[in-house]
C-alpha cells in the first residue's frame, strides 16, 4: 500500500537515508527503530511530505504522493508543533487539526481530552514538555488517518501516561484499524504492540522483519565457549561476553533441530534476546572491537 | 469537502477573529477621533487633512493601519499557518490556492468596510461642520459610486496584500537571511545612491504625484494587476519547493 523506491534524501552534501526500499502493509503497527540522527525523523517527514526528498519516489495505493492531495488526507504525521506556534492556545490548534483531517473524530478527542487530563484553554508555551506530547498524540489518535505516525510521541511522559497511550492506542487500532509507525527509543515497552520492526542504521534500511520472526531468531546462547563455539560458526554474531569461563554469545539466524539438541545436551542455556538489546546490537558498529556484525 | 476548501476553512478560523479584532479597534478609533475634534478641534486635530481646500476625512487614517494589517497578515500566513498546516497534511500547492482565495476575501470585506466607512465620513465631518474630503486622486466618494471605491480598494488592496504575501513567502524560505540580506541591499544601495531609502520613498512619492492627475481606473486596474499576479506567481514558485520548519 506505501511504497517507498530508492529514496535519497542529503542535506547539502551531507547524506541522510541512502536507497530507501520498503512496502508498508494495509492495517499493521510498525516499530521504526534507529540510533539518534540516523534519519528516522527524516524518513517519517518525507512520507508526510513535510521535507522534499533528494531523489527516489514514495507511493500510496500506486500514486505518487508528493503534491497528492488525495493521498496527503491519508497520512498523518504527529511530532513537535512548530516553535512558531508557542502562542497559539491548545484548542485552537486542536479545532484546525479537527478541520484539516477528513476522518477527525471529535467525540473520541474530548474523550481524550478528558482521559488525559488535557487543560485546552492554555498556550502551547504555557505546556510542560508531557503535555505538549500529549496534545500530538490526540491530534494522532482523533485524526483517525489511514496511516498515523507517531514520532518520539512519549517524550516527557511519565509511565503511567505511556501506558495509557499504549492501552488507548490498541484499543482504537481494534476499533478502527489502519497503518501505525511508531518511532521510539523506548523499545521494550512498545514491543508488544510491534508486528513489524524496521531498523534504521547508517543511512540505510538494515533490517525489516516480523517481531514474532525476529524473536525466533535471535538468542543469547550462555556456556562453555568451546561448546558454544561450535554452534555459532556459520551464525551471524550480534554479541559476545565472557565471564570467567564462560561465554555469552547473542546469535541472529534460525537454529537447526540438530543444534537445539547439541545445545540441550551440552547444558548451553538458551533465551531469547529482548528487543532493546537486539536493537543495540544491531545497530552498533563491532562486536567488541572483534569484527562486524554484518547490519552495518 | 476537498482539501482546499479545508485549508480555506483553516484559514477563516483564524481570520475571523483577528479582522473582527482589528475592525473592532478601528471602529473605535474612529468614532474616539469624531468625538475629539466635536469637542477638541483645533487643539487636536486627528485624520487627513488637505492644506489646499480645508477638507478633513477622519476615516482615511484607516488606511496606514490597513496597511499595516497587510504586512502582519502576510508574513504570520507563512511564518505560522503554513507549517501547521503542512504537519496537518496539506500540500504546498492546495495551501497557496485556498491562500489567494483567502486574501481576496480578506480585500473584499475590507474594501467593503472601508468604502463604507469613507461614504459615512463624509456625512459625519459635514455634520460636525467641516467641509469633508471627497477627491482622493483615485476616486471621489461624491461623485463615483460605492461600487466603484470598492473595486478602487480591493484593487489597491489586493495588490499590497500579493506583495504581504511575497514578503510572507521570502521570509519563511530564508529567515533572517532575507532580511540581512535586504539590509545589506540597503547599505550598499546607500553608499552608491546615497540615502537610497529616502530616495525611493521620495522617488515614490514624485511617481505618484506625477501620476496623479493622469490616473485612470484602467491604469490602477491593469498596474495592480500586474504586480498581483507577478507577486503570486513568484510567491509559488519559491514556496513549492520549502521544508516544514521547526
Amino acid at each position: 500500500m506505501l511504497e517507498i523506491i530508492n529514496l535519497n534524501k542529503s542535506y547539502g552534501k551531507n547524506k541522510v537515508l541512502t536507497d530507501i526500499n520498503l512496502k508498508i502493509q494495509e492495517n499493521k503497527i510498525y516499530g521504526l527503530l534507529g540510533r539518534n540522527g540516523v534519519g528516522k525523523t527524516t524518513l517519517l517527514s518525507l512520507i508526510s511530505n513535510q521535507l522534499l526528498r533528494s531523489s527516489g519516489e514514495i507511493k500510496l495505493d500506486g500514486e505518487e504522493i508528493f503534491e497528492n492531495s488525495k493521498a496527503m488526507e491519508d497520512i498523518c504525521l504527529v511530532k513537535d508543533l512548530p516553535e512558531s506556534l508557542k502562542e497559539r492556545k491548545v484548542k485552537d490548534i486542536l479545532a484546525l487539526a479537527g478541520i484539516m483531517y477528513k476522518n477527525w473524530d471529535e467525540e473520541y478527542k474530548n474523550y481524550l481530552i478528558k482521559e488525559f487530563n488535557l487543560n485546552v484553554k492554555k498556550k502551547l508555551m504555557k505546556l510542560s514538555t508531557g503535555n505538549k506530547t500529549i496534545l500530538g498524540l490526540i491530534i494522532g489518535l482523533a485524526s483517525r488517518s489511514r496511516i498515523t505516525i507517531f514520532d518520539e510521541q512519549t517524550l516527557g511522559l511519565d509511565a503511567a501516561m505511556r501506558y495509557k497511550f499504549y492501552n488507548l492506542l490498541l484499543e482504537d487500532f481494534e476499533n478502527n484499524p489502519r497503518t501505525i509507525i511508531i518511532s521510539t527509543h523506548l523499545i521494550d515497552e512498545v514491543a508488544n504492540l510491534f508486528e513489524e520492526v524496521i531498523i534504521l542504521n547508517d543511512e540505510r534500511i538494515a533490517l525489516k522483519d516480523e517481531v514474532s520472526v525476529l524473536k525466533e531468531k535471535s538468542y543469547f546462547l550462555a556456556g562453555q565457549e568451546d561448546l558454544i563455539n561450535r554452534v555459532i560458526k556459520a551464525k551471524r554474531v550480534i554479541y559476545k561476553d565472557k565471564f570467567g569461563s564462560k561465554s555469552i554469545v547473542g546469535i541472529y539466524g534460525d537454529l537447526t533441530e540438530d543444534e537445539r539438541n547439541y545445545i540441550r545436551t551440552n547444558n548451553i542455556e538458551i533465551s531469547n534476546i529482548p528487543l532493546q538489546k537486539l536493537f543495540v546490537y544491531l545497530t552498533e558498529n563491532t562486536v567488541k572491537g572483534e569484527f562486524s556484525n554484518g547490519f552495518n | 469537502m476537498d482539501s482546499t476548501n479545508r485549508i480555506l476553512k483553516f484559514h477563516i478560523y483564524g481570520l475571523k477573529k483577528t479582522a473582527l479584532g482589528f475592525w473592532s479597534v478601528m471602529l473605535i478609533i474612529n468614532i474616539l477621533s469624531y468625538v475629539l475634534t466635536m469637542y477638541y478641534f483645533p487643539r487636536v486635530r486627528v485624520g487627513l487633512f488637505s492644506g489646499n481646500d480645508d477638507t478633513i476625512s477622519l476615516a482615511g487614517i484607516n488606511i496606514m493601519p490597513i496597511f499595516i494589517f497587510f504586512i502582519v497578515y502576510g508574513i504570520l500566513l507563512y511564518h505560522e499557518d503554513f507549517a501547521l498546516a503542512l504537519s496537518f497534511g496539506a500540500t504546498r500547492k492546495d495551501y497557496y490556492k485556498s491562500t489567494i482565495i483567502s486574501n481576496i476575501l480578506v480585500v473584499l470585506i475590507f474594501a467593503v468596510i472601508q468604502s463604507i466607512i469613507q461614504i459615512v465620513d463624509k456625512h459625519l465631518v459635514a455634520s460636525l461642520g467641516f467641509n469633508p474630503m471627497t477627491e482622493f486622486g483615485i476616486f471621489n466618494t461624491s461623485t463615483d459610486s460605492i461600487l466603484y471605491i470598492i473595486l478602487v480598494f480591493s484593487s489597491i488592496f489586493l495588490t499590497l496584500n500579493s506583495v504581504t504575501n511575497l514578503l510572507g513567502v521570502f521570509q519563511y524560505r530564508f529567515g533572517y537571511k532575507f532580511w540581512v540580506g535586504l539590509g545589506i541591499l540597503v547599505l550598499v544601495g546607500q553608499m552608491f545612491f546615497g540615502n537610497l531609502i529616502l530616495k525611493l520613498i521620495l522617488g515614490f512619492r514624485e511617481i505618484y504625484l506625477y501620476l496623479l492627475p493622469r490616473f485612470k481606473s484602467s491604469t490602477i486596474f491593469i498596474t495592480g494587476g500586474f504586480v498581483t499576479i507577478i507577486s503570486y506567481t513568484l510567491g509559488y514558485f519559491l514556496l513549492r519547493k520549502a521544508n516544514i520548519k521547526k
